[in-house]
């Protein structure tokens, strides 16, 4: 009984700690744009040199290769920002299809209050009993998978960047 | 029934979506999709095993018809997602090739 509602919470919030990110990455990409600006003029007075770091993995397409990937002390690694977007695809994805089963027994009505369990105390408690059991247990289980997943890929990334860092 | 189906589908899934070394058809979508519902889904088993125990394994034949429509819904539904991306992809990729000027 509306059990999917933990990971559609969950997806919502890993979403909004997203888009968080990306208007803190857009304004740092802004000032660096304006600091670089500021350097470019002074390269062309006094005639120095100037020096511009790339981070660059053929895992990731060209366009992103700077906002997703990060130096992690060691070599290269995937960011926060592209781990959140991970969690909430996967929180979100499997979500469609469980709404849409709930829709199917007719657990989610397309009309107030949109949860039948929400129609009666009795029904809103085995509700709740519902999401705080199977609803958490569900959303603990994607996390900790995407988790794994995540820590497997970063050691991937981390032995790529060691392996192009002794090529160089 | 429909864990098992899902689960076809994302067995499904998963290999078209190692043989597509281009990604040239987005196979990590129905992946993700079939993958994130059947997790969901076998939580939700091993609740309703823990409550109602080894009767989950016996089902009547109208709960299995039943089910089994539903999982074939499902498996529909995720497939139709999947496509629409594609088109949109599609879509963009055309718009992106007309020239803009002469």
């Amino acid at each position: 009984m509306a059990c999917v509602a933990v990971p559609i919470v969950e997806g919502i919030l890993v979403k909004t700690a997203e888009w968080i990110l990306v208007q803190k990455e857009r304004r740092e990409e802004a000032r660096i744009k304006a600091n670089k600006g500021e350097v470019d003029g002074k390269i062309l007075m006094n005639g120095e040199e100037g020096y511009s770091f790339e981070l660059k993995n053929e895992n990731f397409p060209e366009g992103e290769k700077n906002s997703s990937l990060k130096h992690s002390g060691r070599g290269v690694g995937l960011s926060l920002r592209k781990k959140l977007h991970l969690l909430s695809n996967f929180l979100f994805s499997g979500s469609v299809l469980l709404v849409f089963e709930h829709f199917w027994h007719g657990e989610i009505v397309p009309f107030f209050p949109f949860l039948t369990g929400a129609r009666s105390p009795e029904d809103t408690y085995t509700m709740l009993k519902e999401m705080s059991t199977v609803g958490v247990s569900m959303a603990l289980l994607i996390t900790g998978i995407w988790a794994v997943y995540c820590f497997v890929l970063e050691r991937k990334l981390q032995k790529e960047g060691e392996k192009n860092a002794s090529f160089a | 029934m429909h864990l098992l189906l899902s689960v076809f589908a994302t067995e499904w899934s998963f290999s078209r979506f190692l043989r597509d070394k281009n990604k040239e058809y987005a196979y990590h979508i129905p992946c993700l999709l079939f993958l994130s519902a059947s997790l969901m889904w076998f939580v939700d088993s091993i609740f309703e095993y823990l409550e109602k125990g080894t009767e989950i394994f016996t089902p009547n034949l109208q709960d299995l018809v039943q089910d089994g429509f539903l999982g074939l819904s499902v498996i529909a539904l995720g497939i139709l997602i999947w496509q629409g991306k594609l088109f949109l992809n599609y879509l963009q990729k055309q718009k992106s090739s007309v020239p803009t000027s002469f």
